[in-house]
């Protein structure tokens, strides 16, 4: 039987790899992949958590707008101003009942209607003693209609009484009402807050109004279906002002994974050279792409230490001459002193300046913010001091950078941040996070590659500023 | 002191990720386990890759160990596996050299004289496809049936491979029998 004395012969046979450092090899391989397991797996968790918590958010709010009007909020108002508007059309003699009840004009409104209805709206308040909050007016046909109280109120007043605005300035208003066709099945959110009543409109809201703007030419791609995202972009001078600054500091456990590749040099700074600490401080600045999406860019400052720890001996040869003139003819004595000196260590420091970007969701019930995120760093080697291997695996003292290392270098990030409110505008929050090099962080001309994995987080200050 | 530790021991030691333990595991196994991905690899370094990516999950694995067979053949297994895996990758493990020509006469004596460095060095020769098919089922026990659900081929090819191998085989036993007469005697 061929096979059974082969068996035999093979089964328990033994045969040495020849390769020493093939266990170390083993070890940090497999460290590597755990770290990049963890990381990708945490990664994926914060993405999707991200993205569907976004999506969830932003469909959340397009059914129910800012201002508390539901869907079927909106429809009974319309059904309630359509029937309202046909019927001023038929009965009413008088264009200052044609503004309705509620702030509100119906989607079959023409833009001069509502430009009508608005100064008229404006015209007749102004006229009107503004004071009589319960003024009323009655149509041809005796039925009595509210003429938009809420122009009657007294922020209103006190508005016009400080800052008188021609009316023309106020037309803007109707202005974005082209933004959707007429026929619009429905009200948006945008033609909502476009068609609310004047005097809830802010100072701000009435002064960046282009009156110059008035074409009939319809603008829908740029007031869009965001409503009051849109809005703000088109004209508010502050769209691009960040909604929150952060102010944060944090540390991180640090682990390098170096791939030396069976070089000597590598594996010597691999088994010496441990990371000790490291920390940063920085802020960033937040914008709201959507209401539950965000972007953050920001700048930070990190430390990182090192420590080579383990202590090691080299030998170190001193000559000291001597020269003798014992009689007229001098001699030079050679005295050769060769020591073992023992180093005990040392340490070094390395900076970096950063641009960190991320994006993410943001979900707040009442005081509590809950952000998952995730995004990329961008890191820039900056100064070093201490002592730490060079190239050729010697101890030397460093000034200004490691000839090792890359001038920048990316990193993923991840996390997510849990934000208390403590007022208004100002929240406590801690970002747990987790870091990994995406780039190498030595040099190419370097003896191995290196590789960074953090694990920490940042407390922070978060300041809102609208 | 390696010696006194016990195979139970190791795997506690090793499921704690305590290095020592693991050193000790690899000193104890790596010599026969490189001898088993020799035997499915095509040269050396392919061998390394097999042996370096075994241990990687058979330290991630080890705490899952139940005991109940003996460490030295689950880590067996799970170097086969990782070779077969390896040479799946590489899309090779299923390439079927024919090698034409009859069967030859052997004395099953040769192979008594042969050392299993030789015979190894026989069986490496051999087309990626017959030779882990023979090595599976001829060395490591499987049945063709557990062959034919690991490399995902019909029981019968398996079957049908290790005939063509165990040919394979006995003529490249004959064709090098002589060459290694000579060599012996030249080495005496």
């Amino acid at each position: 039987m061929l096979e059974k004395k082969i068996a035999d012969q093979l089964r328990n046979h033994e045969i040495d790899p020849q390769d020493a450092g093939l266990f170390e090899k083993i070890m940090q391989e497999r460290s590597k992949r755990n770290s990049k397991t963890g990381f990708l797996l945490i990664g994926s968790i914060a993405l999707m958590f991200t993205l569907i918590t976004g999506l969830g958010l932003s469909n959340y709010w397009g059914k129910v707008p800012q201002d508390g009007y539901s869907k079927e909020d909106i429809a009974a108002i319309r059904k309630q101003e359509t029937n309202q508007f046909v019927e001023n059309n038929v009965e009413s003699t008088s264009t200052q009942n044609t503004y309705p009840e509620n702030g509100k004009v119906s989607s079959e409104s023409t833009l001069a209607e509502i430009n009508n209805t608005t100064e008229t709206a404006i015209d007749q308040s102004s006229k009107n003693s503004l004071d009589n909050t319960n003024l009323k007016h009655s149509d041809n046909n005796g039925v009595k209609r509210n003429i938009v109280p809420d122009v009657i109120n007294p922020n209103y007043k006190k508005d016009l009484n400080k800052t008188p605005k021609p009316i023309n300035t106020i037309t803007f208003v109707a202005n974005n009402t082209n933004a959707k066709p007429k026929s619009s099945p429905i009200y948006t959110l945008s033609q909502q807050r476009v068609l609310k009543p004047l005097a809830d409109l802010t100072l701000n809201e009435i002064f960046i109004s282009d009156p110059v703007d008035q074409t009939d030419e319809p603008k829908s791609k740029q007031d869009g279906e965001d409503g009051e995202d849109a809005n703000e972009n088109k004209g508010n001078l502050y769209a691009f002002w960040p909604r929150e600054i952060n102010f944060f500091a944090g540390s991180y456990y640090n682990q390098r994974f170096i791939n030396d590749g069976g070089n000597a040099i590598g594996q010597k700074i691999a088994g010496l050279e441990t990371i000790s600490s490291t920390y940063f401080i920085g802020l960033n600045a937040e914008y709201r792409i959507k209401k539950s999406i965000f972007g953050q860019i920001g700048a930070q400052w990190l430390t990182v230490n090192n420590t080579i720890h383990s202590h090691w001996n080299q030998t170190v040869t001193h000559r000291t001459e001597t020269v003798v003139d014992p009689g007229g003819q001098s001699y030079t004595i050679y005295v050769y002193d060769t020591s073992q000196v023992a180093h005990a260590g040392a340490n070094n420091t390395n900076y970096y300046f950063e641009i960190p970007l991320t994006i993410g969701a943001r979900w707040q019930i009442k005081r509590h913010i809950i952000q998952p995120q995730f995004g990329f760093i961008s890191s820039f080697y900056n100064n070093a001091k201490g002592t730490a291997f060079n190239d050729q695996g010697e101890l030397q003292k460093l000034n200004g950078k490691q000839s090792m290392f890359r001038t920048m270098n990316i990193q993923a990030i991840t996390g997510f941040t849990y934000t208390y409110l403590v007022g208004s505008r100002i929240g406590l929050y801690i970002q747990p996070n987790l870091r990994y090099g995406l780039t190498n962080q030595a040099k190419k001309s370097s003896p191995y590659s290196q590789y960074n994995s953090m694990v920490g987080g940042q407390f922070g200050l978060k300041y809102i500023l609208k | 002191m390696q010696n006194q530790i016990t195979d139970e021991e190791l795997v506690k030691g090793c499921a704690k990720e305590v290095r020592h333990f693991q050193e000790l595991l690899y000193a104890k196994y790596n010599r026969k386990m490189y001898a088993v991905c020799l035997r499915y690899a095509k040269d050396r370094d392919h061998a390394l890759d097999m042996l370096q990516e075994g241990f990687i999950k058979v330290y991630n694995h080890i705490g899952n160990f139940s005991h109940t067979g003996s460490l030295e053949g689950w880590i067996r297994r799970i170097m086969v596996n990782t070779s077969i895996n390896l040479l799946r990758k590489e899309k090779k493990h299923l390439e079927i050299d024919e090698v034409k020509g009859g069967i030859p006469s052997y004395s099953s004596s040769i192979v008594e004289k042969m050392s299993a460095d030789e015979i190894l060095a026989l069986v490496t020769l051999l087309p990626t496809g017959y030779r882990t098919v023979f090595n599976m089922f001829a060395i490591e026990g499987y049945s063709h049936k557990e062959i034919a659900s690991m490399l995902n081929v019909a029981e019968s090819t398996s079957r049908t491979q290790y005939l063509k191998a165990k040919n394979a085989l006995k003529k490249l036993i004959k064709q090098n029998n002589k060459t290694l007469e000579d060599v012996r005697k030249e080495n005496s």
